[in-house]
């Protein structure tokens, strides 16, 4: 009898010829993610299963399997020999598991039978194990409709039984879209929209964007909290902060004030853009929202795009503050993005922003400034961290 | 090199204070409540520190109560008379004191209780006048610290106590004096019911602090456990921080008058540059009426966090309002009650000093926060 992670997973299975490339990454993250508690990972006809941990440990092996994109589903198991008697213990000692009193209770077994050589059917696997628990245990009694406990047995090489299924976070595996380079304030929304592009498949890199003095040493350890509490979802991240105070002052000694937000956006995402190319970004993640602020109307957005060719990836254009909250609690990020620390100085957020910019305006304003050599120089006082899960 | 402008958020541990606490831990690591030698030893040593203090503040070794620091003395001090209070008592505090001290008033007011704060003058001190004008015959507890932790005000508590008593005899009378002790001449307690102390402020270790309890108050203990510190403090005690704290304290008497003259001249210099710069307020009262460490000084057209910020950079280190509330989101409590103008406000620094500091610090600190200030007010806020 083994204790192990029997693990379901979702779109991989839709895919067609590239299913085996999928599957490969899915198998890779979950060997890097469980790699700490010396699981070993295996993938046998649809599932996979991981092995090999110490059952104390069994609660943080499954978190993090759980946390894991491309995952639907896993379900805590205990594999035995394809044998009856094991077997129907084993679903006695699941059940006996999942029992929160001693009280009475509704249960069924659910059986499916991928090896088609074995001599008993689906149907007369449930009805003996039925009959076994029952036998066993006297506040038992069998619901096929309405249960309150489910045990499945699933007879594949082995049997392997359990009671029930935790939820996965879904989505693809990360790393099989590419990579997309987040701009990482230290606020609320940026951190979401580099979750949910993780999770159709970009590998994250972040970039954060420092001006010191105006800001300071919290707000940096700040980002590196969030870049970290992402790696739980995303894998390891490599940080990029770009020293951007020479810009900003720049920008507000030579241009015109209402124009400051989407220029400094403008120049923040050509950095980034930089970034992206050096270490093999596809995609630039911003966390705008439409109309949110000044700098996200229709308008400013256009400005914002026009500044670099890279494709921007805006995953919560459509969402409310309320949703991307919800999502930022669920994800762990919103506790430390509330946190004190101003990531950019209202020092340089104008008074009334343009929220209608005009492009032709934005590139001439952009022109008082010496636009190549300000981010050449940003790019060599970047400093990078990487960050592991 | 750094420099180090932020004693009144912790010092320095003396040398002496650490090789007195690596011995306690090294060698006199015993349990002082043990019945054999060593133990008994132990609790001599502490016995010893306990009357140290007892005489800096002319007060009984007995009323003397070993805490963790000054948030465990405060809220001994309040919570443990607090226990006596039956329905809606009538208490008053002082509009700036520390976050240690006031948030308990608010629980207290959460509790049931009414709660009345205390103005404060322009120079941020509790006048008798301001006192007289709240105390009634039923107020039950009074809370005015000897020295403000920002400003660096200093409160008459003798006086304030004595005006206090007179008009209720039986209100509990308390006063934090973490920033107070050793810096400024010590006080009568006769009519202060509890005085607290932290130690790392004056170069003893974190960790370590007193609750001076009046024999008669009716101040109770608020832990249950030991009857460790005459059961107002029961757990085992701290046995290296409290010899480490002591150390600190017969360090510091040693050398009281030239530390302290020491730090005034720091104190004196470094304002007289910053008055120079221009577009500057000294917060609190005049130069020489607040207490000796503490320099607030307001800065026009420039924030108080990015100045900080900018002279870390250059490895010089101050605080903005107190450390422990400049991270905390929110108006500074002291620099409101005293009616700082708003232009100041935002960018009001405060320089603490201490023995260590030398005139040279004043100007390199003073010449960096010119350019500093030169360079933040052309970008100031449009």
């Amino acid at each position: 009898m083994e204790r192990l992670l029997l693990i379901k997973y979702g779109e991989i299975h839709l895919k067609g010829q590239n299913r085996p490339f999928f599957k490969r990454a899915l198998k890779n993250n979950l060997i890097a993610g469980v790699k700490s508690f010396g699981c070993y990972v295996h993938e046998q006809d649809g599932r996979i299963y991981v092995t090999g941990y110490d059952p104390k440990d069994e609660e943080l092996v499954l978190r993090r399997v759980k946390s894991t994109f491309g995952i639907v589903g896993v379900c805590p198991a205990l594999a035995v020999e394809k044998e009856s008697e094991a077997m129907f213990d084993a679903a006695l000692t699941m059940l006996k598991r999942a029992l929160p009193h001693d009280g009475a209770f509704t249960f069924k077994v659910k059986a499916r039978r991928q090896d088609k050589a074995y001599p008993q059917s689906s149907y007369e696997i449930c009805a003996d194990a039925g009959g076994y628990i029952l036998d066993r245990m006297p506040n038992a009694t069998v619901d096929v409709k309405n249960p309150q406990y489910t045990v499945e047995i699933e007879v594949r090489d082995r049997a392997y039984v359990y009671s029930h299924e935790e939820k996965g976070v879904g989505g693809l595996p990360v790393g099989v879209s590419g990579k997309g380079v987040v701009m990482l304030s230290g606020g609320i929304d940026s951190p979401v929209a580099a979750y949910m592009m993780a999770k159709r498949g970009l590998a994250i890199e972040a970039v954060h964007f420092l001006s010191p003095p105006y800001t300071g040493e919290p707000a940096k350890e700040k980002v590196v909290s969030l870049a970290k509490q992402l790696t739980e979802y995303c894998g390891p991240i490599k940080l990029h902060m770009v020293h951007f105070t020479e810009i900003q002052e720049q920008l507000y000694e030579k241009c015109e004030e209402s124009y400051l937000t989407v220029l400094m956006r403008r120049l923040m995402c050509k950095i980034t853009e930089a970034i992206a190319l050096k270490v093999g970004g596809q995609a630039l993640i911003t966390g705008e929202s439409l109309a949110q602020v000044a700098s996200q109307t229709v308008s400013a957005l256009q400005v914002t795009d026009s500044s670099v060719d890279m494709t921007i990836l805006r995953p919560l254009i459509g969402m409310d503050k309320v949703e991307i909250i919800a999502l930022a609690r669920e994800i762990g990020t919103f506790d430390i993005s509330t946190l004190p620390g101003e990531d950019c100085c209202t020092v340089f957020v104008p008074r009334h922003p343009a929220t209608k910019p005009n492009l032709e305006r934005a590139v001439k304003e952009e022109a008082r400034l010496e636009v190549e050599a300000l981010i050449a120089d940003a790019l060599t006082k970047t400093e990078s961290i990487l960050l592991m899960p | 090199m750094s420099i180090y402008f932020d004693n009144s958020a912790t010092t320095r541990p003396f040398p002496e204070t650490v090789s007195a606490m690596v011995a306690a831990m090294e060698e006199g690591y015993y349990n002082p409540s043990a019945l054999y030698g060593p133990a008994v030893e132990a609790s001599r040593t502490i016995q010893k520190v306990r009357e140290q203090f007892a005489a800096v503040l002319r007060v009984r070794p007995e009323e003397v109560i070993f805490t963790s620091g000054g948030t465990e003395s405060n809220n001994l001090a309040l919570m443990g008379f607090a226990r006596h209070l039956r329905g809606k008592a009538h208490l008053l505090v002082n509009p700036s004191e520390h976050s240690s001290v006031h948030e308990v008033y608010l629980e207290l007011q959460r509790r049931g209780h009414e709660v009345e704060f205390l103005e404060n003058d322009e120079s941020g001190c509790v006048t008798e006048e301001i006192l007289k004008r709240h105390m009634r015959q039923d107020t039950a507890m009074v809370s005015v610290m000897h020295v403000n932790n920002e400003s660096g005000a200093v409160n008459d508590i003798e006086t304030l106590a004595r005006t206090a008593k007179t008009i209720n005899p039986n209100c509990m009378f308390h006063s934090d004096g973490v920033q107070a002790f050793l810096k400024v001449p010590a006080v009568d307690l006769k009519h202060i019911d509890a005085y607290t102390i932290s130690g790392h402020k004056f170069h003893g270790p974190r960790g370590s602090g007193v609750c001076y309890v009046k024999k008669d108050s009716f101040i109770q203990q608020i832990l249950f456990g030991g009857s460790q510190e005459g059961h107002m403090r029961p757990g085992t005690e701290n046995g290296p921080a409290i010899i480490g704290m002591g150390a600190a304290l017969a360090q510091y008497l040693k050398h009281h008058e030239e530390y302290i003259s020491r730090i005034l001249a720091v104190k004196h210099r470094l304002y007289g540059n910053l008055s120079r710069l221009g577009g500057t307020r000294l917060n609190g009262p005049m130069i020489d009426a607040s207490a000796p460490q503490i320099l607030s000084v307001g800065f026009m057209g420039a924030n108080a966090e990015t100045m900080v910020n900018a002279l870390a950079e250059r490895g010089i280190y101050c605080g903005t309002g107190s450390a422990c509330s400049s991270r905390a989101v929110g108006k500074n409590r002291t620099l409101n009650a005293m009616k700082v103008p708003a232009q100041f406000m935002a960018g009001t620094l405060r320089f603490s000093f201490s023995y260590e500091n030398t005139l040279e610090e004043a100007d390199i600190v003073s010449a960096a926060l010119g350019e500093i200030l030169t360079r933040l007010r052309r970008f100031r806020r449009r």
